[in-house]
């Protein structure tokens, strides 16, 4: 450019030098020309105007389309309207169900009586042969009072698991009514929650699923209060503490007659 | 389905009912109900007939306790079973006629032919739960042994008193 403004400059200077008069063309057609030429020009630039704004406006719009789906997938990722439903905690359930399955291959258990039982403590190996009072390779008692003693052994073990395990279906009971009550609550909840405008953004088909899940929460409630309910019941019939009841009774009742004087002179 | 709300009829088990219905740690609960229910406490010697009968007694009074709080359970769940049937067969009606309705719901048509699917569902889990308050219904029909023999002590009684009251000779 300033090359050119250099050269234009000079040659003007030349053009003063060399002619004192300067000479005027006035060609008309070329002017009318080149005003044409203008006019398609400026209906072109702002054809491209036009154009350009229109991109412009489709690329904003493709933004906000693209603003608008991040925004729906945050608002997909909240849960701060589910977090403090009792439906979503699951914690009971969790705790009561681990209590139950614990057994002593686990460090830090906290009931005792699970480990305080010789059942889990020793190998499987002796357990069945104090059971059955020989293994396949051991020898048997050889007199009568070891045998005696084996069978005591043997009797002593197999009631004890007995009340083992009715310690473990009492626990069952109260773990199993908790539960009842826990998801009784939480299907309840549910149907409240479900039929309140405004508070969840879901389609209607997910709703009425919700629903039949909540009636089947409370289904799963009944069936589980009436094993509780058995549970207790069996917890009464304990076979070997009943007998030892049995002996017991028999057991006071022949030492009150016997210290029972018959005539009282 | 109320826990322990059986139980409170009973005022022979008040104490029962007491421990069964106060939320405590499982653990510490359990062992209170297995104290009260179990057959025979290994920890206590008993050595006096009388306080042996006592606590025997109310043991097995806890256990009619326990066992009519069952039966009672039993009936009131399968009247539940039967609502909760008849429930699932109108909603599964109502539900038909307004999926196949134009405009009512606004859900894709996987979702709306699913929901339809489910009804089929719903409508099996209906005779289900029926079969299943038959079969309560059936289970807790029958009074258990002691409410039996208490039953058969006050007929007894009536009999002895109408027989007592009747006069042999009608002069």
């Amino acid at each position: 450019m300033k090359c050119i403004l250099l050269i234009t400059l000079l040659l003007s200077l030349l053009s003063k030098l060399g002619h004192s008069q300067p000479v005027f063309v006035l060609d008309k057609k070329a002017i009318a020309k080149s005003g044409e030429n203008l006019a398609a020009n400026l209906s072109k630039g702002r054809q491209h105007q036009k154009v350009r704004d229109f991109t412009l406006g489709v690329h904003e719009n493709y933004d906000a389309m693209y603003a608008l789906q991040q925004q729906v997938l945050d608002n997909l990722r909240q849960a701060e309207t589910v977090q403090d439903l009792h439906w979503s905690d699951l914690s009971k359930s969790l705790y009561l169900a681990t209590e139950l399955i614990k057994s002593t291959g686990q460090p830090g258990l906290e009931i005792e009586y699970i480990i305080e039982h010789p059942f889990f403590e020793r190998s499987p190996g002796d357990n069945y042969s104090d059971l059955f009072i020989a293994g396949s390779d051991d020898v048997l008692p050889s007199n009568l009072a070891s045998w005696q003693q084996a069978q005591h052994t043997s009797q002593s073990l197999a009631s004890s698991f007995h009340q083992i395990a009715a310690e473990r279906k009492s626990y069952g009971a109260v773990a199993f009514q908790y539960l009842a009550e826990d998801l009784m609550l939480k299907a309840m909840e549910m149907n409240e929650v479900l039929k309140q405008p405004d508070l969840f953004s879901m389609t209607e088909a997910e709703r009425l699923r919700l629903q039949s899940d909540a009636e089947e929460y409370l289904q799963l409630a009944g069936r589980l209060v009436t094993r509780s309910d058995q549970l207790l019941l069996e917890v009464t019939q304990v076979k070997p503490m009943q007998e030892k009841a049995a002996k017991t009774h028999h057991r006071l009742v022949r030492s009150t007659i016997a210290q029972t004087p018959l005539f009282n002179f | 389905m109320q826990a322990g709300q059986h139980l409170a009829d009973y005022s022979f088990a008040a104490e029962l009912h007491q421990v069964y219905q106060t939320p405590a740690e499982p653990i510490v609960k359990s062992k209170t109900l297995y104290q009260y229910l179990v057959p025979y406490d290994e920890e206590v010697v008993f050595t006096d007939l009388t306080i042996w009968e006592a606590y025997q007694q109310t043991r097995q009074r806890n256990v009619i306790a326990l066992q009519e709080m069952s039966n009672r359970r039993k009936l009131q769940l399968a009247q539940g079973y039967r609502q909760l049937a008849q429930q699932k067969i109108a909603k599964a009606a109502e539900l038909r006629m307004l999926l196949t309705t134009d405009q009512r719901f606004s859900m894709t048509e996987h979702e709306r032919l699913e929901l339809l699917t489910q009804m089929q569902r719903t409508l099996q889990e209906s005779q289900q739960l029926t079969t299943q308050a038959d079969e309560l219904i059936q289970t807790s029909a029958r009074p258990s042994w002691t409410k039996a023999q208490a039953i058969k002590a006050y007929q007894h009684q009536q009999e002895r008193k109408v027989i007592a009251t009747t006069s042999l000779y009608n002069n």
